[in-house]
């Protein structure tokens, strides 16, 4: 084994909550997305079950492999022709932290520090993160346990704050466009997700396996209890079109906060505890990239690549994108649902079918 | 362990000490507290004025004491440029520090560049991450410059008593609070036009100083300035918006028709129901407000039902007047959906909008509009009757 720790459940769903949020929260990408209207609020909704939908196909796996990660299971399944797959996974992971690390930069580069240059704040961060995995997935589980719930209650926080500038009017008429786009945007919203992949890689380490239906199902209750208001907020608030302009909706809604003259300006806290979970967020995902790399080519200890991935990630980061008019082509709803799509369902499904067609199991003992 | 330890404090000094990058001490920034925007003489030029604040000379004074004012807590420096930003980076050869604007309350624009369209000034501010967009938006009858350089007794900041009006204006609800992002949601808006506050110099006759003032509310139509309410006018588009929070009414009263009786306003609604027949759309506007007997100057006694019903009724006929003139302004005369009709037609008739959408500009200034208006009267005060000399 490569990773000798256990995590609880409850640090599964924090990390997870805290890895998906906080990039959405701060550039509210589905705004830009189908229904293109005051219902994103219901796609928000709509996407709860379409999210736990998509996790179906990795939750057979799992229980058909069990103890097996990802690229075990992988090989598993497809014998030495699994290496391909398993290294195309890799690959995602990696560029997904990297595209993670460089919207960090971005927004950081953006507001609070115009002048310095990107590749400081990829730097540090991915140094952090590198640090992070040295000591291993039980600590990086333990800090979310202590971030996770400030990050959380302080977004709420700003949900009450916020609440009397929001226009609620500008959330009808409700349905104008039918139903259709609304789905398609819950779908949307949904496929953003990675839960089936953590799950995937994760669950080995997971104490309680058996409840794990219940953790799933918590993760998106979660979410839907965050995307949702901040949907009726950001768009209540500026109102759809200005939304929609907007590069860092959320951000701005947290400035706009001005309660009886005295508790305002308070975007710089949020800046900080913004920054404290995406440096979670960055260091499990590079965290999974070098335990999927080191599964793929069955080291007896990830560490010694740890230097080495996190080069090739912040070189990726700087590299994937010229500017952030570039980097946002690639994370429109256009390109990353589908190219998501393709990781976290299409091919589970397909490996699943393979498994199921050549009966291949794992039995418990 | 050693190894350890120096791992640790590079990352630490990593993580920190790159804040100090970007950073702006207080005594490298020359803080922003008002600007205002003008055409410049030049050809295609803008001239903009900044209101700098001057720390030194705020030290120790009592930040609204009345006697302090005399000395000036700003610093009005006037720069060209072909953009904004343009003019705040000219502006730095004046200054010894470079402008910060994200303590900027107030954003004067001048009337003339006002009527040509504000669109191109206003990116500025919703870019650059400094300005804020809880800033006031307000056009001078005018000139900006005039605004901007202007002095205020009461305070050394006359941005903050410019903030101050606007926040206090409540109290008759004879100004608009718009401030940036309320005027970026209306301009954005497929169906609404954007209002703004308006404030001009007036002149006080006893000691030929001028002043500032607000007088009511400017209206565009897309992003260009189209006119000016007055004061009873932006009453009555807040009637309409349901904005109006506290006010005077004054009317004649009913036994002489010379003596003004004051009721106060506590409080209003209003409801825009729209309806579509016969592909006609008419309008009802269902204003509701209750209100006080505040003071009356005739030495009559008004406090008894048949005169109290009497009264209501002429408040009603105030308010319908207040709300007839400004719909007759931005309707018939402007074209400028500033009430949210277009709005309120989408939310209840989202079928027939798709059609409606692309010429309500045609169609919004034809609609019949109906106006309800009730009012009721609570309380006399503290006196039945008036104080009656024999």
């Amino acid at each position: 084994m490569l990773e000798k720790g256990k995590i609880s459940n409850n640090q599964f769903i924090l990390i997870f909550v805290i890895s998906r949020l906080m990039l959405t929260m701060a550039y509210l990408p589905y705004v830009n997305a189908p229904p293109w209207n005051q219902d994103l609020w219901i796609s928000a909704i709509l996407a709860f079950p379409i999210h736990i939908l998509l996790v179906l196909p990795v939750y057979f796996l799992t229980n058909r492999f069990p103890g097996q990660s990802l690229i075990q299971s992988v090989e598993t399944i497809l014998g030495s022709w699994g290496k391909i797959i398993g290294a195309l996974y890799v690959w995602f992971f990696l560029h997904r932290t990297a595209v993670i690390l460089r919207e960090l930069g971005e927004f950081l580069k953006a507001i609070p520090y115009p002048e310095t240059p990107i590749i400081v704040f990829i730097t540090a961060t991915a140094l952090f993160a590198a640090y992070s995995i040295y000591k291993g997935l039980e600590t990086i589980c333990r800090v979310a346990e202590i971030v996770a719930p400030l990050v959380l209650a302080s977004v709420f926080l700003v949900f009450i704050m916020i609440a009397k500038d929001v226009d609620i009017y500008a959330l009808t008429p409700v349905l104008e466009d039918g139903i259709i786009p609304v789905i398609y945007g819950g779908f949307v919203i949904a496929a953003r997700s990675t839960l089936s992949l953590f799950l995937w890689m994760l669950k080995p380490f997971i104490n309680e396996p058996e409840k794990i239906r219940t953790t799933v199902v918590l993760i998106s209750l979660i979410l839907t209890l965050h995307l949702t208001p901040t949907s009726i907020t950001t768009i209540g608030v500026f109102g759809l079109e200005q939304a929609k302009i907007l590069n860092f909706p959320f951000f701005h809604l947290v400035r706009m906060i001005n309660i009886g003259s005295f508790l305002e300006r308070i975007d710089a806290l949020f800046i900080g505890f913004w920054v404290l979970g995406m440096c979670i967020d960055i260091a499990i995902h590079n965290y999974l990239a070098v335990l999927s790399a080191a599964q793929l080519l069955k080291l007896k200890d990830y560490r010694p690549i740890v230097v080495a991935m996190g080069t090739v990630i912040v070189s990726l980061s700087i590299l994937q994108a010229e500017s952030v008019v570039e980097l946002n082509e690639f994370l429109s709803y256009k390109v990353l649902t589908w190219y998501n799509l393709f990781f976290t369902f299409a091919l589970p499904l397909l490996l699943l079918i393979v498994a199921v067609i050549g009966k291949k199991r794992i039995d418990y003992k | 362990m050693r190894k350890n330890l120096i791992l640790i404090l590079i990352i630490i000094m990593g993580t920190i000490l790159i804040g100090c990058w970007s950073r702006r001490e207080l005594d490298t920034i020359a803080i922003i507290s008002a600007m205002g925007i003008d055409k410049s003489e030049e050809e295609g030029k803008l001239s903009v004025a900044f209101q700098i604040i001057k720390p030194s000379e705020l030290q120790g004074a009592i930040p609204s004491g009345a006697g302090s004012a005399s000395s000036k807590g700003v610093w009005v420096l006037t720069s060209t440029g072909y953009t904004i930003i343009d003019a705040a980076r000219n502006a730095t050869m004046q200054s010894d520090r470079k402008l910060f604007f994200s303590q900027n309350k107030i954003v004067v624009i001048g009337e003339e560049l006002a009527r040509e369209g504000i669109t191109p000034l206003i990116d500025f501010l919703n870019r650059d991450p400094e300005p804020r967009r809880t800033s006031w938006l307000l056009i001078a009858k005018g000139k900006a410059h005039d605004i901007i350089s202007a002095k205020h007794e009461q305070v050394n900041i006359p941005a903050e008593a410019i903030e101050n009006m606007i926040k206090s204006s409540s109290a008759t609800s004879m100004a608009v609070q718009v401030n940036i992002n309320e005027f970026l949601k209306n301009l954005a808006s497929p169906t609404s036009d954007p209002i703004a506050c308006r404030i001009e110099m007036i002149q006080d006759h006893q000691n030929k100083n001028q002043k500032m003032r607000l007088t009511g509310a400017s209206v565009f139509r897309k992003d260009k300035l189209v006119g000016f309410l007055d004061e009873h006018e932006t009453r009555g588009l807040n009637w309409i918006l349901g904005k109006v929070v506290s006010g005077i009414i004054l009317v004649k009263s009913p036994k002489d028709e010379n003596e003004d009786v004051a009721l106060e306003i506590i409080r209003a609604s209003s409801k825009i129901i729209p309806e579509i027949s016969d592909d006609q759309i008419k309008i009802t506007i269902e204003i509701k407000e209750e209100g006080n007997l505040a003071e009356q100057l005739p030495d009559i006694d008004l406090t008894n039902t048949k005169m109290f019903k009497e009264l209501e009724q002429r408040k009603a006929q105030v308010i319908k007047n207040e709300v007839q003139s400004v719909l007759e302004k931005a309707q018939k005369e402007w074209g400028a959906d500033i009430f949210g009709f277009g709005d309120a037609v989408h939310r209840k008739y989202p079928k027939e909008w798709k059609t409606l959408q692309t010429k309500w500009r045609d169609v919004f200034p034809t609609i019949n509009v109906e106006i309800k208006v009730d009012a009721r009267l609570r309380d006399t005060g503290l006196s039945s009757a008036p104080v009656k000399g024999r």
